[in-house]
């Protein structure tokens, strides 16, 4: 354990004695901070609301069956309510733009020394970021379980409730607009 | 031949393996007789290759501080340890005793940092505890960076120590 993720990990896992669960648990942690991150754009919050889910995770062995990938859908699904929620009371998130233009390519300020080729990723990272935060709560949900997570449609209509129907035009729409969005950062 | 429209609504469906069999055919088939549609399903692989880049990205964007794990800081440690041997060994060489050299990182309390958008914080922290960050040791300012720390003022008395590399936080 050399890193933040694995040391909140442990702090928010009370000690179950249960070396894979944690391990599953540990493994999973920067993905599903990344997911959190993603949905909220805000890292500390994004920290806390992963810390809830792991304690509620936690909470609830017992409700679900704990392979690696029983433990995943579990997190994830509680994270991304969770993070839905927080969208829902309008604390964090970002902005969600009705018919916004692509995102030029704004230049940031290049320091003296930084080349150009990182530059260039850290604008093309930061586009990446201000359209996921352009896309409405359930759609960007989706859209992170689906790349993030690689889950299927019915795993992310289980996670957020919905329909695979629902799913399948959540998707649509977020890639849609994602696309367009980021069009000028297509090579 | 499938309408665009129609193909259009399920490209996405298509690229996530989640259509039918037997519906494939009349996709590709469109496909490959209709440019429009075919730079459709081409500007979504790419915005998801975009997607994938910034999954992948170890530092946020978004002024994240990364964190120096204690596996760097105990390179750090070890290099600047190895300065002090090397210095102790060239003044015997010299003929003369050597100097009393400080311990490049004294055993202070260490601490546990978090991330914030502007910085970081320290939550909580507690001598002896492992794989935890050291930072009074440090008394510097950092400014975050896309891959790493900068040390904008401080000084902590060894050169050694202020080198910043890049160092991609560990397991994100």
């Amino acid at each position: 354990m050399g890193n933040w993720g694995a040391i909140c990990v442990e702090a928010a896992l009370p000690a179950t004695g249960d070396d894979l669960f944690e391990r599953h648990c540990r493994e999973l942690r920067p993905r599903a901070l990344k997911f959190a991150f993603g949905m909220i754009r805000d890292q500390a919050r994004a920290e806390e609301l992963l810390q809830e889910a792991l304690l509620r995770l936690c909470s609830a062995r017992g409700r679900y069956a704990e392979g690696a990938d029983d433990v995943r859908r579990y997190l994830f699904r509680i994270l991304a309510n969770l993070c839905l929620d927080e969208l829902r009371r309008g604390k964090t998130g970002g902005e969600v733009l009705e018919g916004a233009a692509p995102l030029e390519r704004l230049r940031l300020e290049r320091a003296q020394s930084e080349p150009a080729a990182e530059l260039e990723r850290r604008e093309r990272l930061a586009a990446v970021e201000r359209a996921i935060g352009m896309l409405p709560g359930a759609e960007r949900a989706a859209l992170l379980l689906r790349e993030l997570e690689g889950q299927s449609y019915a795993q992310i209509a289980q996670a957020l409730g919905t329909s695979v129907s629902d799913v399948t035009n959540l998707i649509h729409r977020a890639r849609s607009r994602f696309a367009e969005l980021l069009r000028p950062w297509m090579e | 031949m499938a309408a665009c429209k129609d193909v259009q609504a399920g490209l996405d469906r298509y690229l996530d393996n989640e259509m039918a069999a037997e519906e494939r055919p009349a996709v590709e088939a469109h496909l490959a007789g209709c440019p429009e549609c075919r730079t459709a399903l081409v500007e979504r692989r790419a915005a998801m290759g975009l997607l994938a880049q910034w999954a992948a990205s170890g530092a946020e964007t978004r002024g994240r501080a990364p964190i120096r794990s204690a596996a760097g800081w105990l390179r750090l440690t070890a290099a600047a340890a190895a300065l002090a041997l090397a210095a102790s060994v060239a003044w015997q060489y010299a003929g003369k005793e050597p100097p009393v050299v400080p311990a490049a990182v004294p055993a202070k309390p260490k601490l546990v940092m978090r991330t914030l958008d502007q910085g970081v914080t320290i939550v909580r922290g507690e001598a002896g505890e492992p794989d935890e960050l050291i930072v009074e040791a440090f008394p510097l300012t950092w400014r975050s960076l896309s891959s790493g720390v900068e040390v904008v003022s401080g000084k902590s008395g060894e050169p050694v120590e202020l080198v910043v590399d890049p160092f991609p936080e560990e397991g994100n």
